[in-house]
């Protein structure tokens, strides 16, 4: 624990991996609400794994794999989004599909990069201590988007989240919020790649956002929670797998889920 | 127009391969009460869908307040069926009464103070007042009722389309709430769809009798033959004022 701290104070790459732990854990306390409530679970799921196609095809030509992340989890997300609003519910078959094509198409790609591909591990389970300087200003750009656009339609996100038939009543743009808040949920895909990797992010944005709702009756009481949750949660996972050189993300992950198993027992001995 | 807020001609409206309304022409007027009822799938739902533009009918034209339905819906308030959310969301009762302002409040960002006051206005209105802070979670059925029905007079409309607002709750929560509308009814026009005939016409001033086509009768018209024209099978009428029952 202590060559944690030492690193933590005296090692650039520790404290590029807590800023980016703490801008991850910002994002995904904020949107990793609507996915619990709004039931986006499978559809974060689909962006998240659809989107290595992007990487893939950005690592072949040479481009940066993360702007590649990035366009590809905003089309993911309006893709699927589409899907939802079309054919509603029962055509998760479809975002099974785009889920494992677009992994597909990224693996192909990555597979015919001349050169070193060890990279792949590090977008599927993350890497935390490689995130660079240009990483952190990405983080920071992706974290005002998300985090304006919260604030400035706070009110639609949870008139659609909440009530959709009283939102279309009200002539609320129901499809247009719907999509918007999807690309959030890509956007908070992107940030948490570096961190836990495109595989475990759905944890990372449900398990926080989960806890929190235990204790909180409010929206935003949830929003404010899970990113202190998400904040603990990343620290406490980096400093104990730091030591023993664990992977950081899959210790973040587990930990995450070993407190929300924890909090559900309590909650239920107390009942 | 001939003074009516609402006015249906000649529509009709399909979904699927399904004709749900057909060759409906209806005239709701400034604060009238109007109940609505009709069997299980007679349209009575498809019809307060058209109003509020939700549904664009195959056939004949539609205006709410002399616009199209669409653009009127800042006047309506609108009170549906079945909750349509999840009983374990995460939102406070005042919350869920402001989102009434929605598309009357500015866009983006906070609620005005305007927002504040018309909540705080239709939860006093409702009796609801007390229950602010409280999550909706936690209501009963008729506390929940009377906070939807804030909701809808939170946007201050002129005309109100509730689609069986106690289909869910107690004997003695029903009473509560026909006796809050029957009060409402002073300010506002309502449109009450109800499949309970019995209980509905001692409070509304014309009675709307659904099945694909619309027939409206005075309270003071209805007799058996009607209601047995309407629902094709025999009906317990109950005569609230003379506590008797017969059979249509």
């Amino acid at each position: 624990m202590s060559d944690f701290v030492a690193a933590v104070f005296n090692q650039t790459f520790m404290q590029y991996a807590l800023a980016g732990g703490l801008l991850a854990s910002l994002a995904c306390g904020v949107v990793g609400p609507y996915v619990l409530v709004k039931r986006l679970g499978l559809l974060a799921g689909g962006i998240a794994h659809a989107l290595l196609g992007g990487m893939g095809v950005a690592y072949f030509f040479g481009q940066s794999p993360l702007a590649g992340a990035l366009i590809a989890a905003v089309v993911a997300a309006l893709i699927i989004g589409w899907v939802r609003l079309q054919f509603g519910e029962e055509e998760d078959t479809i975002i099974a599909a785009l889920w494992a094509v677009g992994m597909a198409v990224g693996v192909l790609f990555i597979s015919r990069t001349p050169g070193y591909t060890a990279d792949l591990m590090s977008y599927l389970f993350g890497n935390i201590l490689l995130i660079s300087r240009s990483d952190l200003v990405l983080l920071v750009v992706l974290n005002a988007i998300i985090i304006g656009t919260v604030v400035l339609f706070y009110k639609q996100f949870l008139v659609i989240a909440f009530d959709e038939e009283f939102a279309r009543a009200r002539g609320l743009n129901v499809r247009f919020y719907y999509l918007l808040m999807l690309v959030l949920v890509a956007l908070t895909i992107v940030v948490l790649i570096r961190v836990v990797g495109l595989i475990l992010v759905i944890a990372l944005l449900t398990l926080p956002a989960a806890i929190a709702r235990q204790f909180t009756a409010t929206l935003y009481g949830m929003m404010i929670l899970a990113s202190l949750l998400g904040a603990m949660l990343t620290l406490s996972g980096l400093a104990i797998s730091y030591g023993p050189n664990l992977p950081a993300g899959a210790t973040i992950i587990v930990l995450a889920g070993l407190s929300y198993l924890a909090v559900l027992l309590l909650r239920r001995q107390r009942q | 127009m001939s003074g009516a807020i609402v006015s249906l001609s000649n529509v009709s409206v399909s979904l699927g391969s399904r004709t749900v309304l057909e060759g409906v022409n209806l005239d709701i007027q400034e604060g009238e009460f109007l109940g609505v009822v009709g069997p299980n799938g007679s349209g009575k739902t498809t019809l307060l869908r058209v109003i509020l533009g939700l549904i664009q009918p195959d056939t004949g034209s539609v205006s709410v307040f002399d616009r199209p339905p669409g653009q009127a819906r800042g006047s309506i308030g609108y009170v549906a069926q079945f909750a349509t959310f999840r009983r374990n969301f995460p939102i406070s009762v005042e919350q869920t009464v402001l989102l009434g302002r929605l598309g009357l409040s500015r866009g983006i960002g906070r609620y005005s103070s305007a927002d504040r006051e018309a909540a705080r206005e239709a939860l006093k209105q409702v009796g609801a007042w007390d229950l602010r802070n409280r999550a909706i979670g936690g209501l009963s059925g008729g506390q929940l009722q009377r906070v939807l029905i804030a909701r809808a007079l939170a946007g201050r409309p002129r005309v109100l389309l509730l689609d069986e607002p106690t289909s869910s709750i107690d004997m003695a929560a029903e009473e509560g709430i026909f006796g809050l509308l029957r009060e409402l009814s002073q300010s506002m026009a309502i449109v009450l769809v109800s499949h309970d005939v019995g209980f509905i016409w001692e409070y509304v001033s014309r009675v709307a009798c659904v099945n694909r086509t619309v027939v409206c009768h005075h309270t003071s018209e209805i007799t058996p033959e009607v209601l047995q024209g309407l629902y094709g099978h025999g009906v317990h009428v109950i005569d609230h004022s003379a506590a008797g029952e017969y059979l249509a």
